[in-house]
Formats: C-alpha cells, sequence, structure tokens
C-alpha cells in the first residue's frame, strides 16, 4: 500500500539554526500520528514543510505520492490544514465562512449547501450557522476552522495544536472530533506538547526534540522498544517479613530479570519479568501457591508521559 | 469574455470581501465594536452634511462651484481607495488568513479582482454621486462657466482611470510588503510626493513668485529658449501628470493658461488618463507575479514563531 504521506531525510535550517533534521516518516489512510514535541522543537516546521508553506532545505517529501516541493499547487487539494494561530475574516456569518472555502475548491455550485451542511454536522457547528464568525468563542472558531479544512473532504489533515487555549469541555470536543475524522479513513497528523491529550486517540505517536524525530511508530511498539521487559508490581500485607520472603522468592525464578523493593508504594516489589502473559499467569499462580500474602499483582505499563520523558532531555534551540 | 466575467466576477469566491465591505459601511453585521461603528457613523454623518452643503450653496448662489466640486471628489477619492486598500494582501498576512486562501484553488488573478472590485465600485457610486451636483452647477451658473461641459466629462474619466491607477498600485505595495503600516506609510509618502512635494519644489525653483497663482505657473520657467536637463524635464512632466493640476488647466483656456509651459501648451496632460490606466496594467501585472510568488512555497530564513 502506498503511504497517504512520506517523509525522508526531511531538513529545514534558518541560517545556523537547524529547525528540522533527519525527518523520514511513512503514514497510511487511517493513521492519526500525535506529534509530540516540547515549544520549539520544529513542530510547526515540519508541518508547514508538509503543508506546502515552507520549503526544505533538503529531503523529500510527498502527500498521495505528489511531491510536496516540486507539485505544490497539485498537492494542495489533498490537504486540510489547521494553523496552531489562526485568524477568521469578520462580518461574515458561519456557513458564508464555509461557502466561501467550499468555493474556493471549485466544487460543482448545487455540491456547496449540502457540502456545508455535513462539515457543520461533524463539526457540531449546526446550530451556529448563522451566528458572526467574531462572536463565537475561542473553541467554536477552532471547530470552525477544522470545519473549513473540511470543505474539500482532504485525504490528510494537518493539524497544528488544534486543541491550544480551549477550556478542557473544548478539549474533548475537539480529542473526540479528530477521533471521529480518523475513524473516515483520513490520515491525520496532530501535534501538542501536551501529552494527554494525544495518548487516547492517536495509533502512531513521533516525539520531536530539537528537530528531530527521536521516536517514531506505534504507542505499543515503541513502548516495547524502550522497556523490554515487563514491569510487574507485587504488593503484600503490611508486613516487613512478607515483603522480604517475597524478593527472596522471585529473586530465584528464572524468567525475571531484576527485583526491586517499591520506594513509592509501601510493602510493594518491582519486577522486571521477561516472561509473556501465560507465563505471568502461572507466576501469580505459584504465588498463591506459596501462601504469599498477595493484595495486588498488576503489569505497570509504560505510558506516553513515561516514553517522552525516557526519550527526550528536556533541551531546546 | 463572458467566461472570463463569470470567473474573475460573477462566480468569483472573493466576492464575499463586497459583502463584508457593505455589512461594514452600512452596519448591518453583528458588531460588536461600537467605536467602530461611531466613527463610520460620524463619518458619513459629515458626507451627507457636506453633500447637503453643496447642493443648498449650488441652488442659493448660483456660482460655478465645479472647480470645488472636482477637488473635493480628487481628494476624496485619493484618500478613500488606499484607506480601503491597503491591508488587501498584507492585512492577510497579519491576520493569518493569508496561508488559508493560497491553500485553495483561487487563482492570484481572482484574489486579486476580489480585493479590488468593491473599493472599485464603491469608487464608481461615489463620482455618481458627484454627477449631480457638477452639472447642476454647470447647468445654473450665472457667470462665465469654468468648464466646457465636454471637459466636465473628461475629467470624469481622469477621475476614475486614477482610482483604478491607485488602487492597482495600492495592492502592488500591499503584496510585496509584509506589515500594512509599511504600505500605508509607501503610498502615502508617494502620493505626498508626486502631487505635493513635486509640484511645489517645481513651483519654487521654476516658476516667478509674483504671480497670483504661482502653483499653476509653467514649470519649463527659465527653460524658454534653452533646453532643459533631463531630471527637469521628467519632474515636469511627472508634475503635469497631476489630476489636481490638470483639473486646474483643464479649466477654461482664458483664465489661466500661461505660453510660457512648454508640456501644458502641448497637452500632454490629456494623455494622463491613458498613462494612469497603463500604469495600472503594469500594477496589475507586478501584483499577479507577487501573488503567485507568495502562493508558492516560501524559502523561509527566520524562523516564525511556534514548534
Amino acid at each position: 500500500m502506498q503511504p497517504m504521506i512520506s517523509a525522508e531525510n526531511l531538513r529545514k535550517t534558518y541560517g545556523t539554526l537547524v529547525a528540522v533534521e533527519g525527518w523520514t516518516l511513512d503514514l497510511y489512510p487511517g493513521d492519526i500520528f500525535g506529534f509530540i514535541g516540547p515549544n520549539g522543537a520544529g513542530k510547526t516546521t515540519t508541518i508547514k514543510m508538509l503543508a506546502t508553506l515552507i520549503q526544505p532545505t533538503s529531503g523529500s517529501a510527498t502527500v498521495n505520492g505528489i511531491d510536496v516541493v516540486r507539485f505544490p499547487r497539485e498537492v494542495r487539494p489533498y490537504i486540510g490544514y489547521m494553523p496552531d494561530a489562526f485568524g477568521v475574516y469578520d462580518d461574515i456569518k458561519v456557513w458564508e465562512y464555509l461557502d466561501f472555502f467550499c468555493a474556493a475548491y471549485d466544487p460543482p455550485k448545487e455540491s456547496r449547501p449540502e457540502i456545508i451542511e455535513r462539515v457543520l454536522t461533524v463539526t457540531d457547528l449546526m446550530e451556529k450557522r448563522d451566528a458572526y464568525v467574531q462572536t463565537l468563542s475561542r473553541g467554536m472558531q477552532q471547530r470552525l476552522c477544522l470545519a473549513k479544512c473540511l470543505v474539500h473532504d482532504p485525504k490528510v489533515l494537518l493539524l497544528d495544536e488544534p486543541a491550544s487555549g480551549l477550556d478542557p469541555r473544548a478539549r474533548i470536543d475537539i480529542k473526540k472530533l479528530i477521533a471521529r475524522l480518523g475513524a473516515l479513513g483520513k490520515t491525520i497528523i496532530v501535534s501538542s506538547h501536551i501529552l494527554p491529550e494525544l495518548a487516547d486517540f492517536c495509533n502512531k505517536i513521533g516525539i520531536q526534540e530539537r528537530g528531530k524525530l527521536l521516536v517514531s511508530g506505534d504507542v505499543e511498539t515503541i513502548v516495547r522498544q524502550l522497556q523490554p521487559t515487563r514491569q510487574l508490581m507485587i504488593s503484600v500485607r503490611n508486613d516487613d517479613s512478607a515483603v522480604t520472603r517475597l524478593l527472596e522468592t522471585l529473586r530465584d525464578h528464572p524468567l525475571i530479570e531484576k527485583v526491586t523493593r517499591d520506594t513509592d508504594t509501601p510493602y510493594t516489589v518491582r519486577v522486571a519479568f521477561t516472561g509473556n502473559v501465560e507465563q505471568q499467569a502461572i507466576l501469580l499462580r505459584s504465588l498463591i501457591a506459596e501462601e504469599h500474602p498477595l493484595t495486588s499483582f498488576a503489569e505497570s505499563a509504560m505510558d506516553l508521559e513515561d516514553v517522552f520523558l525516557r526519550v527526550t532531555t528536556g533541551k531546546v534551540h | 469574455m463572458s467566461h472570463l466575467w463569470r470567473y474573475l466576477l460573477r462566480e468569483n469566491p472573493m466576492q464575499i470581501e463586497t459583502t463584508r465591505a457593505i455589512r461594514r459601511f452600512t452596519v448591518s453585521g453583528d458588531y460588536t465594536a461600537t467605536t467602530q461603528r461611531t466613527i463610520t457613523r460620524i463619518l458619513f454623518g459629515l458626507l451627507y452634511v457636506l453633500y447637503a452643503w453643496f447642493l443648498v450653496t449650488i441652488v442659493m448662489y448660483k456660482d460655478d462651484m465645479s472647480q470645488g466640486i472636482l477637488w473635493f471628489e480628487f481628494g476624496l477619492l485619493t484618500l478613500l481607495i488606499p484607506g480601503s486598500l491597503y491591508t488587501a494582501i498584507s492585512g492577510e498576512r497579519e491576520r493569518m488568513t493569508w496561508d488559508s486562501l493560497i491553500l485553495t484553488n483561487l487563482s492570484p488573478s481572482r484574489i486579486l479582482a476580489g480585493k479590488l472590485l468593491w473599493r472599485l465600485s464603491l469608487a464608481g457610486i461615489i463620482m455618481l454621486i458627484f454627477l449631480p451636483p457638477l452639472l447642476l452647477t454647470h447647468c445654473t451658473s450665472h457667470y462665465n462657466k469654468s468648464y466646457a461641459l465636454p471637459a466636465l466629462l473628461w475629467i470624469q474619466f481622469l477621475l476614475a482611470a486614477w482610482c483604478v491607477f491607485l488602487a492597482t498600485f495600492t495592492v502592488y505595495i500591499s503584496a510585496n510588503t509584509k506589515r500594512s503600516v509599511a504600505t500605508l506609510s509607501i503610498v502615502t509618502l508617494s502620493l505626498l510626493f508626486t502631487l505635493v512635494l513635486l509640484p511645489m519644489l517645481m513651483s519654487v525653483f521654476g516658476v516667478s513668485m509674483t504671480s497670483d497663482s504661482a502653483f499653476t505657473q509653467g514649470y519649463t520657467y527659465g527653460y524658454e529658449n534653452t533646453r532643459p536637463p533631463t531630471a527637469w524635464i521628467v519632474s515636469s512632466l511627472i508634475a503635469h501628470l497631476n489630476p489636481a493640476l490638470v483639473i486646474l488647466w483643464m479649466e477654461n483656456s482664458s483664465q489661466t493658461m500661461i505660453s510660457s509651459d512648454m508640456w501644458r501648451d502641448s497637452g500632454i496632460f490629456l494623455i494622463a488618463p491613458f498613462l494612469y490606466l497603463i500604469g495600472a496594467g503594469l500594477c496589475v501585472a507586478g501584483t499577479l507575479k507577487a501573488l503567485a510568488r507568495l502562493g508558492m512555497p516560501i524559502q523561509a530564513t527566520r524562523k516564525e514563531k511556534g514548534g
């Protein structure tokens, strides 16, 4: 299958400053790529290069197989781009604003009302149809901007910090909306510097720092790369002798790489387990059979935040 | 031709600019900016009062006020057109709407046509509004008439051509500057130089100041018998294309014509509107080129705000 977005060694420099370097990635239809990085990591520059707004210094990128540098005008119909900071035209109504952008993509005139109804429905703006654009709240304007990106039914959505400046309710709404668009088969790149925003609905992530894409791929694979063993947290009854006995038992286990007493949680042992889920179940059964006073036995999965902290250094340009 | 009309005007999505302008000027939109609404209303009120004053004065005194009206009309158009167009392209970039615009299928010619349409329509409406008092003062005047009727109509053509030039020039500058304030400054300074400063300098250095109308005297004074320097010729020519002075020189010749001015004697100012239109054509070509360039991926050399 041909990737919908493909970038190879994309690089952008501003004088001596290297904003983006060695950016390589393939995304396929339906992928929602969470693009994470601190402010100044080069996320906006990367997205703008893919959106045909900035010319890369070197490297290549294609959208739907078309070169973004050589054929920007041909690429644009496939792209819906939502900038992190955007303006809207005042003195026009919401439907007029959408009709303007719809007409600007030259669809048949008769189909425009239907398209506008559709994007208003998808973005939950139907009740604001006749409101003036300047009277909308920030969250509504974000949704309107997203609606504008959808009028030509693009295959690719490039969303740069779509939830920035929104209140928690509006953030949840926009997250749901992006997930819904992903389900429609669109390839989406969504950038953010707030990790929980992306964890829920992205099937792939990329972490960028100082212009370099440090890791990319699906969340599970990245976690496996960074943490090849399963982290088990095993707690026993409030008794030091029980903890000591548990540590001795686990140290002798052939599938356990490392055992340490957890400093944060009392009477709990942290285990680096190299076995699979079935072997994990066998371990639990054996501990119960040996009458360890277990109160909990759980796998501690590495989350996006842990991944981020593990791969980044915290340095910015 | 009909395709071009449909493409650039009737079915041009940029017509939305006209809708926005009508709402702004008629204050029919959902305005939250009360200051802007108040200023708009005061300005329109003043214009209504001034217009009424013109009509009343014409009818009461039966004097030929056509020159005053023409100068007022010229001044109003010269202020209004750059004032309404200086944000045309640079404003889009400042408002951060430009990126969205260029990612669509809109061609530079459609963007330009949309930007110019309502401003030039407004100029046309203003000229139409001024036509009745002009004809009224011309017809009711008891004394010598300042202009022959064909001259009055020709000046209308001159003003229309001037508006087209000024509009395209302002958009050209707007497409080539990043900030609207820079556009406004460049256009204002250019106008001040060509319309005021240059004629003043020419007047000071080339005209006998003893005349009761020094500003209107020949700019080739002192060079009647020798060939003037090239810079002098060019400056003199530019000064003679000044619409305000052309309006003056079109006045009945018995009153102001002075034989010492070679440009005026040659009647070169009669081609002024055609030169404005040629200038407008060049500005349109330059703007289309600039818009095409702005529509391509930029080779940014400085990092913008953002990650």
